[in-house]
């Protein structure tokens, strides 16, 4: 029954790639309505933990085993999954009508979603591994189908880093194989427990590899820029939602289910905490400084997004390694809560660049006028990245922070609100500079976005409210994932979560918040009525502005800000990388050189050598 | 139905009430300034007459937005403002209310920014990125100073924090913790925009910045927020550091010393140029703030 | 341009608060505006009678026109004074503005500044020192405060001979919408 969720995608892959080479719309519509029929079918699924299937296997005399089970975390990362392909789904009906390679993609899409569920079910390496390679491969080919020149590049670069993760992964899990026979979790967890622990450490290191990598978590974070930002505009909101995600199930499992945690309950400790997991909450912590500043610094709206992708991973680490019962919950919601708005951002960004078709926040203007409803989106979407009620980010980062607070580790806590004030700054920038200011010339009959597109940014702005003032209902979910992972609930109600030191009460707050926009508001009425100007007509020292271009505060908006870290920012990690390999390559062809030099006479020195060797030994004459 | 009615003029008392004490210290501040520079200044009511007069005048807009940005402004001041005790009043006293009012007073920022920049002139841009660099500067010793004090206190909200400094006038934060009241003393000088972290509302150098297309009710409104938001910054460091106080009588008292010594120490200085104002704050105020935080934790 | 004037006792209120609080805008025309800076400064300080600087001219009252008008400097004054909202008072200040002053015979400056814009009134000297400035500021301030200074009523009522003025001696003049 489980593997329905698998092979339905995968055949519907082929579907929708015969399908649209008739009709261009065709394999979109196909997309959406898998997703939309995976999606009710795994609600359905609710409380059914119990499901479990395995399939055998015999190959050259080793006994293989196929473990599919279900359960509440894997049901809500497939939940998520399907929810968000639907929505994207939707979307790209209108938007790739002009796509030349819209069949390519909604074929990888959909085996993209199949394989992501098949991860999530798994319940040994083996399976696991295949779904993740089948995942990295497809995405590699959904990355590099994007417009810009760079796409291939920086596809190419994700797929090295995600293969040479893999490969790790690869060989620690066939050691766990010689040594138990199995390759599956439960028997790994027995195995890594018994053993010394400085070995589990090490092999779980490697297991855990190609997840840090997918999670983009530093120092691995070096792909997500370039693959997030020249990705086909409707695969971005799945890369940054749905895909870093999946490295933190990977974690989690790793964690959880691979007894991570239990294997280093008993070494040093920092403040009530083992001092690998503080190390691990540290990694969070620089990732979150790290994405934020960087983030502040672009000019490509996209990029810009992928960087604040990087960072608010960053939190969802630092709540799961610290491992207290608000830290688990706070990244749980936190996770849920950064897929829709951070999806909400790149739909809106998407419909923009649908319309005016580029990406440089310089190059764009005034938006808010011809397309209202996108900036409304990308409004109510940037308050909840920006973690302000009373909206759903600002839950998830409350109850982080109580966390954070309740132990006392005061560095995590300044990364944590460095990211958070930061943060409304890069946010700031693409609705300051694409939405508003001057509108171009160029710009000035773009209409506003179909209604195919308009309808998944609505269903995004009405959950990200309805969260924020009811997260009883995401509570749900979490409370059921903390038990089966054993660890503690933490209390709550339909509008109300217990924090550290008290609880949170989401209705009063937005009553409040009501009511003191009610006032400003009869103030504002009472007062006279305002005169209506146009955008050119604006203080400029007594000078005529005729021309709206020069009179658009765009490039390098943040350039004080700029300033400070401009040492800093000199020494970027991806040189440090490249100058890794460089001295690799040349270390390599110095060999080569002397080695392999095309000279006669040394071949002809290599077989005496040769013969004389094997003469030795004994193996010839 | 009582109850809502009372609750509403509770409301709007307050509401009044905050805005009438925050224009006087504007014009406080200002009349002490210029006795500094040797001159008489305007009456210490000026601002009221200025308020008057700007909603008297006619104003121009650039859309939705600019009416919109103003409206948010006011309207998250105003929300912020109910969660502050003032003297022995309270509203509802509810745990986290510390973190809230730093981002509710977010949300009015944001307003205002989105209102502004929405006009289309550059300058209010510019402006405004100073304004978030500098906060940025500035916020993050204050919020290394609330962690400290929410972990020794084990409590997060304003009235918990105002209550654990009950009893002696030595058992105030200030006299318990001094060198965190100079750094939050320093920060609360940034936060109101005094000299010398003034630089976003630059007069000559763009414009007057984010206000630089706002006339009439919109600059009213603004000046009305300016006055709600004298009155949290100060009613929270009042609360945090000076102990509170039983009755609003005394809080005000308090308020005001506060008032005067950050205006007095703000009219001394020039202006700091944004990136110089931000390596400001994360030297010695963030350096200061992590040691005693530590000293705290440790 | 605006019509929403106020009636009424209401009128009488505003005109009160106007009075008390005037923003004066910084536009410096010419050598006149050497005075302004010991106006507001601490010496012979304007701010105790509530009159304080502005940036932009949509926050400001008082159009200070210190000095000779090139044409050049008139067709951006016009601009800045149109963009300003009412209420909003115009005040010559030197001689230049009143006949013309030393530039009486120049091909470039203008005479005679009533004809372009609507003043309240005029203060004679060249330059007037700052005790002059404040005494015609605050027979500016009586003015208001009984409703005499409708200088941007006028304008409005008396559009068309302005236009002409202006065109007059500018050519073609933009105006803001």
């Amino acid at each position: 029954m489980l593997t329905n969720y698998i092979l339905i995608p995968f055949i519907a892959a082929l579907a929708a790639y015969i399908l649209n080479k008739s009709n261009k719309k065709a394999g979109a519509v196909v997309t959406a309505l898998v997703s939309g029929y995976l999606l009710l079918s795994l609600a359905a699924l609710y409380g059914r933990w119990d499901l479990k299937e395995s399939f055998n296997f015999n190959l050259l005399g080793y006994q293989l085993e196929f473990l599919l089970a279900i359960n509440p975390l894997s049901w809500l990362f497939a939940v998520m999954t399907a929810a968000i392909s639907l929505l994207i789904a939707l979307f790209s009906i209108q938007s790739q009508s002009d796509f030349k390679f819209s069949a390519a993609f909604n074929l990888n899409f959909l085996l993209i979603i199949g394989s992501i569920i098949g991860i999530v079910f798994a319940r040994d390496f083996l399976t696991l591994f295949i779904f993740w390679e089948l995942m990295t491969w497809t995405s590699f080919y959904l990355i590099s189908a994007g417009k810009k020149k760079m796409a291939g590049k920086a596809a190419y670069r994700y797929l090295i880093l995600s293969a040479g993760a893999a490969y790790a992964f690869l060989m620690a899990s066939i050691y766990i194989f010689q040594q138990t026979g199995s390759f599956a979790f439960d028997s790994a967890a027995e195995f890594l427990l018994a053993n010394s622990p400085a070995q589990s450490i090490l092999l779980l290191a490697a297991v855990s590899l190609p997840f840090i990598v997918k999670a983009g978590i530093f120092p691995l974070h070096i792909w997500v820029k370039d693959a997030h930002g020249n990705a086909p505009k409707e695969f971005s909101p799945f890369l940054s939602g749905m895909m870093l995600k999946v490295g933190i199930y990977g974690l989690l499992v790793v964690f959880y289910q691979l007894s991570f945690f239990q294997i280093i309950e008993n070494t040093v400790a920092y403040r009530g905490l083992p001092l690998l997991s503080y190390l691990f909450a540290l990694l969070g912590a620089v990732t979150i400084i790290t994405g934020t500043i960087l983030a502040i610094r672009q000019e490509d709206m996209k990029k810009l997004i992928a960087y604040s992708s990087i960072s608010q991973m960053g939190y969802i680490i630092i709540g799961i390694a610290i491992a207290t019962p608000l830290g688990f919950s706070g990244s749980m919601l936190h996770l849920m809560n950064h897929l829709v708005f951070k999806s909400t951002i790149f739909l809106a960004l998407a419909a923009v660049i649908y319309r005016t078709g580029t990406t440089k926040m310089y190059e764009m203007g005034g938006l808010i006028f011809k397309m209202p409803l996108t900036f409304a989106a990308y409004l109510t979407a940037i308050i909840a990245l920006a973690g302000i009620p009373p909206t759903n980010g600002f839950i998830s980062k409350w109850v982080i922070y109580q966390a954070l607070i309740e132990e006392g580790f005061l560095f995590l806590a300044l990364a944590a609100f460095f990211g958070s004030i930061a943060s409304f700054m890069y946010v700031f920038k693409p609705l300051s500079t694409v939405f508003l200011g001057q509108l171009k010339p160029q710009h000035q009959d773009i209409k506003e976005v179909p209604l195919l597109m308009k309808i998944p940014m609505l269903v995004l702005i009405g959950i990200i409210v309805l969260f924020g003032v009811f997260p009883g209902i995401q509570m749900n979910i979490i409370s059921q994932i903390s038990g089966y992972l054993g660890i503690e609930t933490v209390n709550y109600s339909l509008y109300s979560i217990q924090g550290a030191f008290g609880a949170w009460n989401s209705l009063y707050i937005f009553n409040i918040f009501s009511a003191g926009f009610v006032i400003a508001l009869l103030i504002f009425g009472f007062a006279k009525k305002s005169k209506l100007v146009g955008l050119l007509d604006t203080y400029s020292s007594g000078e005529y502005v005729t021309d709206a271009e020069s009179y658009h505060y765009a490039y390098q908006y943040y350039r004080p800000f700029d300033r400070v870290f401009d040492n800093l920012a000199a020494k970027s990690l991806t040189g440090f990388y490249e100058t890794l390999t460089n001295n690799l390559v040349r270390t390599g062809e110095g060999l080569r050189r002397t080695l392999a030099s095309g000279k006669l006479q040394n071949y002809a020195l290599y077989s005496v050598l040769l013969f004389v060797i094997l003469a030795a030994v004994g193996w010839i004459i | 139905m009582i109850d809502i009615i009372y609750r509403t003029g509770h409301f709007l008392l307050i509401t009044v009430f905050a805005m009438a004490l925050g224009l006087l210290f504007m014009g406080i501040a200002r009349k002490i300034i210029a006795r500094i520079q040797k001159r008489y200044g305007p009456p210490v009511y000026q601002p009221y007459l200025d308020v008057l007069k700007l909603f008297g005048k006619d104003a121009i807009t650039h859309g939705f937005i600019f009416d919109f940005g103003a409206i948010m402004a006011l309207g998250g001041v105003i929300a912020t403002l109910f969660f502050i005790p003032l003297g022995s009043w309270q509203l509802y006293s509810m745990e986290g209310t510390v973190l809230l009012v730093i981002y509710l007073l977010a949300v009015a920022s944001l307003g205002m920014a989105m209102g502004t920049v929405g006009s289309g002139n550059p300058q209010a841009s510019l402006g405004i990125s100073r304004a978030l660099t500098q906060m940025l500067g500035y916020e993050l010793p204050y919020l290394v100073i609330l962690f400290a004090l929410i972990f020794r206190y084990q409590t997060s909200s304003i009235w918990g924090l105002m209550q654990a400094q009950a009893g002696n006038y030595l058992n105030w934060n200030l006299f318990a913790y001094p060198l965190m009241a100079l750094v939050a003393f320093v920060v609360l000088i940034g936060m109101m925009g005094k000299k010398p972290f003034d630089a976003m509302i630059a007069p000559s150098e763009i414009g007057s910045g984010p206000v630089v297309e706002s006339g009439g009710k919109y600059l009213g409104m603004l000046l009305l927020q300016k006055s709600i938001t004298i009155i949290i910054e100060l009613a929270l460091y009042v609360n945090l550091f000076l102990g509170g106080a039983e009755n609003i009588l005394i809080f005000t008292l308090k308020m005001l010393i506060v008032w005067v010594l950050a205006t007095m120490f703000g009219s001394l200085f020039p202006r700091f140029r944004i990136e110089d104002g931000v390596k400001f704050f994360w030297k010695w105020p963030l350096g200061i703030a992590i040691l005693q935080a530590l000293y705290i934790i440790i | 341009m605006n019509n929403n004037f106020v009636k009424g006792s209401w009128q009488e209120i505003l005109d009160w608060a106007q009075n008390k609080s005037i923003n004066m805008l910084h536009y410096c025309t010419g050598c006149g505006a050497i005075e302004l800076p010991p106006t507001m400064t601490s010496r012979y300080d304007m701010s105790r009678f509530g009159i304080g600087p502005a940036a932009t001219p949509r926050q400001a009252d008082l159009l200070l026109v210190t000095g000779y008008l090139s044409t050049k400097t008139l067709r951006r004054l016009i601009y800045t004074y149109e963009q300003m909202q009412a209420p909003k008072f115009v005040v010559g200040f030197g001689s230049c503005t009143i006949n013309g002053g030393m530039y009486w015979d120049s091909y470039n400056t203008i005479k005679q500044l009533d004809k372009y814009l609507p003043v309240e009134m005029y203060i004679a000297g060249c330059m007037p020192r700052p005790e002059a400035i404040l005494d015609g500021l605050l027979k500016l301030k009586k003015m208001i405060n009984n409703g005499e200074a409708d200088g941007y009523k006028r304008y409005q009522d008396n559009l068309e001979f302005y236009h002409q003025n202006q065109e007059a001696v500018l050519g073609e003049v933009q105006r803001t919408q």
